[in-house]
């Protein structure tokens, strides 16, 4: 199989889905004749028409409550917000209403969508085009999130995302897009909901991120390496529901992680992570979880590289931790 | 906001002989049926209030003086139509094919509720009505009920989509999404817009600057129309042609059904005069007798034989969802995803398999 990118992948597996399943819809701003800010959904409409690849007006709430309404109807939408920044117009039809339809209703009426958004920064989008708000996602019962940092990733996840009966955010980390090479399975290829993937065994330094910061991870593991300290790297692929037992399974066994997160630290995902490796993993650990964040600040236009972890930061992390 | 009663569209009242369009067709026993139906939905209400008042439910959302409309739109619709519904809405919950005690289940929120207790009193959901439970957060439903309207057109379904709301959701950015998405594609939908208008007490906030919400519509390119919302057969007219103008691939219409509503005074002050006042010249109910009076399909010993069966059946609901127990814990964690656990499934099904929590459309697609 040829190696292809992150969008590449994503654009062959909406394919696939809208040719396997008539109820599978796209809709979003810009999707359908310009095939999608990104390119993401290019080919799609001249390919499945505009009955299937619809383009939606300025009005993130209008795409999410639309495709709420038409998956309470029986079909199976892939609306998209164009950027995850944009997801706060969008969030009481995600929150209040996608997220508890089922709950709400003892299970007669649910909202099987798939939310698609690339988020992320390391492309100089400024304040609202670089925003990774997972935690805000992550945080609310009735909602799963995804977020592949693979091209075999992304389209496992998203065809396990859209035949889900559950509404799933789709995370897409566009500063990879192009840059995320790789092998894809062909026919229907899943990955699992709700399932890490080690990366990388070593048995001195766990260190767990998703996303885009995956790589980052990756190089700061090879870097580690050099000085002689094997890091175990966790993709975690999924953050709500977390597998928590491959990530305590592999703290377990290093007592020492470091966690890396886009997002800022204060209340972010990593906190989470932290908290659960505290409770099932204490007696392990033999130094503190270290965080590499984003600031606490927004994500800022000029001086972004400062802003994100790289992998020197995360080098100093490791060799903080295991220095401890 | 000033009283432009002129332009209101009147059926009641007009000599029976006269009348036109969709009411003209309604039969006697229909009509019946739509009376047994709005004094079940007054002595409901009535009921619950009663319930509210005694502490036995922990809210409740009048609807005293909607009845008509409720009613009178509910009827319009065929078997296939989807409701989204307000909280005053029981008339169309009863309509679609709610039970009174599916009703008093949700309201006592017992374990015999079809959503296990889930949501405060008021929040029905009736997924064989197309019946859809109205949320906490006010407005949303227009954009998921023009979602559904989407999904109809593009599945050539040949229904529509009523959509209810009191005039308070017109300030709300969902209704002006969902209305533009609506006209953008042509979204089968009738936008039900209960402007409520007071007796008493004061007047409250004013929720436009606008003399009349229809006035909006032109916005959003299609047509919309204002009735007098205690005429029961006015509102029936109204949401009948603009469903014919919906399942006939003519897109949304907005129909304003403007009504005065009446609410008890506080405790300790005397408000019958304007209750008096209120019943003789605008209750939705007195108007509709006196017109079946007319036409001698009702008398006095019908309603009070009526009176008696329904209030029977009440007090046999009411009785019912209260000694019914609450939910057991064990359902606590149910239904936050299709997996019964808790967490998410990770078992895929395609779509039209008939999953569990699939609307009513998706199961009998399977």
């Amino acid at each position: 199989m040829a190696d292809i990118n992150l969008l590449q992948a994503i654009n062959e597996t909406l394919a696939s889905e809208l040719s396997e399943d008539e109820s599978v819809v796209l809709l979003g701003e810009d999707i359908g004749k310009i095939g999608g800010a990104f390119s993401a959904t290019e080919g799609l409409f001249d390919k499945f028409g505009e009955r299937r690849v619809i383009d939606m007006p300025l009005a993130e709430g209008g795409v999410v409550g639309a495709a709420i309404g038409m998956s309470l109807y029986g079909m199976r939408p892939v609306p998209e917000v164009q950027f995850a920044d944009f997801l706060y117009p969008a969030f009481d039809q995600i929150i209040s209403e996608a997220a508890k339809y089922r709950y709400r209703s003892g299970g007669q009426y649910a909202c099987p969508l798939t939310l698609r958004t690339p988020y992320g920064a390391g492309i100089r989008g400024g304040i609202y085009q670089s925003q990774s708000p997972e935690a805000y996602l992550a945080h609310t019962p009735g909602l799963v999130v995804v977020v592949p940092s693979t091209p075999a990733d992304a389209a496992g996840l998203l065809r396990s995302a859209i035949r889900s009966e559950d509404p799933v955010v789709f995370l897409e980390p566009k500063s990879i897009y192009r840059s995320a090479i790789g092998p894809v399975p062909g026919g229907d290829h899943t990955v699992a909901i709700g399932q890490a993937r080690t990366v990388k065994k070593g048995d001195h330094v766990t260190v767990i991120a998703y996303g885009a910061m995956v790589h980052v991870a990756a190089k700061a593991a090879s870097l580690a390496a050099e000085a002689g300290i094997e890091v175990d790297l966790i993709d975690l692929r999924t953050l709500r529901p977390l597998d928590a037992d491959t990530v305590v399974t592999s703290v377990a066994r290093t007592g020492k992680v470091v966690l890396v997160t886009e997002a800022p630290s204060f209340c972010g995902y990593a906190a989470e992570l932290t908290a659960v490796l505290v409770e099932q993993a204490l007696l392990h650990l033999e130094a503190p979880p270290v965080r590499v964040t984003g600031l606490e600040t927004p994500v800022p236009y000029a001086l972004e590289n400062l802003y994100l972890p790289n992998a020197e930061r995360v080098r100093a992390a490791i060799e903080q931790v295991v220095n401890f | 906001m000033s009283d432009t009663r002129a332009d209101l569209l009147s059926v009641i009242g007009a000599d029976v002989d006269e009348l036109t369009g969709a009411p003209a067709t309604l039969s006697d026993d229909q009509l019946r049926s739509m009376y047994e139906v709005v004094i079940l939905v007054r002595a409901l209400d009535e009921a619950c209030m009663r319930l509210l008042q005694a502490g036995e439910i922990g809210l409740y959302v009048s609807s005293t003086g909607l009845e008509a409309t409720s009613v009178g739109a509910a009827f319009a619709l065929k078997e296939g139509d989807w409701a989204f519904p307000s909280f005053r809405d029981s008339g169309i919950y009863l309509v679609r094919g709610g039970t009174l005690r599916g009703y008093t289940n949700q309201l006592f929120a017992n374990a015999a509720d079809v959503a296990n207790g889930r949501q405060t009193p008021g929040h029905h959901t009736l997924p064989e009505g197309r019946f859809v439970s109205p949320s906490g957060p006010v407005g949303t439903q227009v954009v998921q009920g023009t979602g559904v309207g989407i999904a109809m057109r593009l599945r050539r379904d040949p229904h529509a989509v009523l959509v209810s709301f009191g005039e308070g959701a017109t300030s709300q950015g969902d209704f002006h999404t969902g209305m533009n998405l609506a006209g953008i594609h042509s979204s089968p939908v009738i936008f039900l817009c209960q402007t409520q208008r007071w007796v008493a007490p004061a007047p409250r906030q004013r929720q436009s600057a606008a003399e009349r919400y229809v006035d909006c519509v032109s916005s959003y390119g299609f047509t919309g129309t204002r009735v007098d919302g205690a005429d029961i057969l006015a509102v029936y007219s109204a949401v009948h042609d603009a469903r014919a103008r919906a399942v006939e691939g003519k897109g949304a219409t907005f129909v304003e059904a403007v009504i005065d509503r009446y609410s008890p005074p506080q405790i300790g002050v005397d408000g019958r005069s304007d209750r008096d006042q209120w019943s003789r010249s605008r209750d939705p109910i007195g108007r509709f007798r006196e017109h079946l009076h007319r036409r001698g399909i009702w008398e006095p010993a019908w309603e009070d034989d009526l009176i008696g069966r329904i209030q029977e059946r009440i007090d046999d609901a009411i009785e019912l969802a209260r000694s019914c127990p609450a939910p057991p814990s064990s359902t606590l964690l149910d239904g936050v995803y299709a997996d019964t656990s808790g967490t998410p499934s990770t078992k895929l099904t395609r779509s039209g398999a008939p999953g569990r929590g699939a609307g009513p459309a998706a199961q009998s697609k399977g």
